[in-house]
């Protein structure tokens, strides 16, 4: 009897778990105008001694131009996530198209709560074939204050804007 | 004149045949893709009936929120925003507004081929002789037209059917007459979009008004699907932030609420161009250009083959006429041939003359002259088209009324034809009349037709020859 109670009250028990909890923050990224192919970017959060913590968005479809991104490449062979097919799912948004030099893209990450307002980093690093790579083509802390500013890139980022939501 | 085109035809196709193989077949796999692409569901065949105004409005009730939306070349509707999935790229249906599916990257075999098919996967390198293939191209269909009219004996031919023997010389021709325009295409779109590839056009200035506040409103009912390239929507609530609509031909910035133009910018000439060439070139949009330009594809491969089995040895023999002393000789072998077939038979005539020792020289038509030591002229010779000279024969009924021989010469011709042309052998017979009429000349027979180069009749007047000249 007891276990036939159990088994009626999991599927309320799993609905009632905690789920991680998550920052929707909607970007805008305008390109600086040059002429050539398609930016690649990588957003990934960062901790203080500018260690990967978590990937959360991966913009362009063809994964052979990752290599591009020399310290995302490095940090995808160290972790042996390259190969690692469960790794993929994780960056949203991953056949998003390359932006061009001179346009615009609005698009929405999503970051863990306990990464938010919590002393770390977001960075978007950017390359372009036979151009270049830019490894903090923007680098701003990840918490509200900063978000609600707009940002200048160094690189391939003309500017960014923010709107978070909790 | 048709030696040259001939001449051009067969060294434009010799020098780009690798490249010109590899861009075609990588073309024909590029228009199976374009073709499979247009059976997939998220492919609108009739965009031009959905205006851009139901569109926003539908997408707007049915998905949670719309960054952006974009109609592509495929004519496939994609949406980039937050659906009941969270934040993606899908495909949407613009009469519901749904999502059909999920975009996914293109297969990596795809890519592979088109980035092959540009560039070779040698960069601009590639480009440039992709460029040049494609500029060799038009040379090449441009040649090979003015072939196909004059074989066939003029452009009306065009719609009849073609009276030829041999199955690769027939091939060529009726891939000729039906891809001949395609094939055209193909090379000048291509040609275009190399050039078009390295900036060569961005002089042109596109040409932007701006308007005031509340001056003019787009009225997106008017606006149809198809001319919609991409919609940007606002990043947020802020006055600065506007909708960028961009059309086939022109780009407004919009303002949220009212939808007042804020600026219009006509896209230059060149832009429109390159559209046009994009659609013609890849059939991405529609199923029926796709499937031409498949076809055509196709087609070059099988030009190649057949060309390449026509060219035989007699072709490259040709192009380096070797002069044998034809100033000694007192038995002059003159031949006028379009395909090589009279030569290849002049050739084994002066082998066995040669055999019964004659002094012989063996040339063209075209280069009639005086032979100061001749006393008998053999002619063999093709009719071309609708009864006239073949190329390298051209020149030789005028050089025959200025150039006078100093002996009295016997001749003898032989014409070669096919009784399927109502103009069979009609070259020979007027070479014959010509030469009869000719003071010191005189007929060592009654002049020879062989129908379909004929071996038993070839035999028969060669023996009849070899018999006259004991």
């Amino acid at each position: 009897m007891q276990s036939f109670l159990k088994f009626l009250l999991l599927p309320f028990l799993l609905f009632f778990l905690p789920v991680e909890e998550e920052v929707e923050i909607k970007c805008l990224v305008e390109i600086i105008d040059y002429r050539g192919e398609g930016a690649y970017f990588v957003i990934s959060v960062l901790d203080k001694e500018e260690k990967y913590i978590k990937t959360v968005y991966v913009l362009g479809d063809d994964k052979s131009w990752f290599s591009e991104m020399k310290s995302f490449w490095i940090h995808l062979r160290e972790n042996n996530l390259f190969s690692d097919e469960d790794f993929y799912p994780l960056i949203d948004g991953i056949s998003g198209p390359t932006i061009s030099g001179g346009e615009r893209r609005v698009f929405q990450i999503k970051v863990p709560k306990n990464l938010f307002n919590n002393g770390y980093h977001l960075r978007f690093e950017s390359a372009v074939e036979d151009k270049a790579y830019h490894l903090n083509d923007i680098n701003i802390s990840l918490n509200t204050e900063s978000l609600k500013q707009t940002h200048m890139g160094h690189g391939f980022i003309k500017k960014i804007q923010f709107i978070a939501t909790e | 004149m048709n030696g040259v085109w001939r001449r051009i035809h067969f060294l434009l196709a010799f020098g780009s045949a690798l490249f010109l193989f590899l861009t075609s077949v990588s073309g024909f796999i590029l228009g199976i893709e374009a073709l499979m692409d247009q059976t997939k569901p998220q492919a609108i065949d009739s965009l031009e009936d959905y205006s851009l105004k139901t569109t926003l409005e539908k997408l707007d009730t049915n998905i949670k929120e719309v960054f952006e939306l974009v109609i592509t070349e495929k004519n496939y509707v994609v949406v980039q925003g937050i659906s009941k999935d969270g934040f993606e790229n899908f495909y949407a249906d613009p009469e519901t507004g749904l999502k059909i599916n999920s975009v996914t990257p293109t297969s990596p075999f795809f890519k592979l081929v088109r980035s092959f098919h540009r560039s070779l996967f040698l960069k601009n390198t590639g480009r440039i002789i992709v460029g040049i293939i494609a500029f060799l191209l038009i040379l090449l269909s441009i040649t090979g037209g003015i072939l196909l009219t004059r074989r066939i004996g003029g452009i009306k031919q065009l719609f009849f059917l073609t009276k030829e023997k041999n199955i690769y010389r027939k091939g060529h021709i009726i891939l000729g007459k039906w891809f001949f325009i395609p094939v055209l295409i193909i090379g000048f779109s291509g040609a275009y979009l190399s050039i078009e590839r390295f900036n060569a056009f961005t002089n042109q200035e596109s040409n932007t008004k701006t308007y005031a506040k509340g001056e003019r409103i787009l009225d997106l009912n008017t606006i149809r699907l198809n001319d919609v390239t991409r919609v940007s929507y606002p990043f947020s609530k802020a006055d600065d932030e506007v909708y960028n609509i961009e059309l086939k031909d022109r780009v407004f910035t919009v303002r949220q609420g009212d939808f007042s133009i804020l600026s219009e910018e006509v896209y230059p000439f060149h832009s429109l161009l390159k559209q046009w060439n994009y659609y013609i070139h890849t059939g991405e949009s529609s199923v029926f250009v796709a499937l031409i330009l498949t076809l055509a594809a196709l087609a070059i491969v099988f030009f190649m083959f057949t060309g390449l089995k026509i060219t035989s040895k007699t072709s490259l023999d040709l192009l380096n006429l070797n002069k044998n002393n034809l100033k000694e000789a007192s038995l002059i072998i003159l031949y006028g041939t379009e395909t090589g077939n009279s030569y290849q038979f002049a050739k084994r005539l002066a082998k066995t003359l040669r055999k019964e020792n004659h002094s012989l020289g063996l040339t063209s038509l075209n280069n009639y002259a005086i032979f100061p030591k001749a006393k008998t002229i053999l002619i063999l010779t093709a009719t071309y088209g609708d009864g006239e000279a073949p190329s390298n024969a051209e020149r030789f009924e005028k050089r025959f009324e200025t150039m006078v021989q100093l002996n009295p010469i016997n001749f003898s011709i032989l014409g070669f034809g096919s009784k399927s042309y109502p103009k069979f052998c009609q070259y020979a017979i007027t070479l014959q009349s010509r030469l009869e009429k000719q003071d010191n000349f005189f007929s060592l027979m009654p002049l020879f037709k062989i129908n379909n180069q004929s071996e038993t009749d070839y035999c028969l007047w060669e023996s009849m020859v070899v018999n006259k000249l004991k």
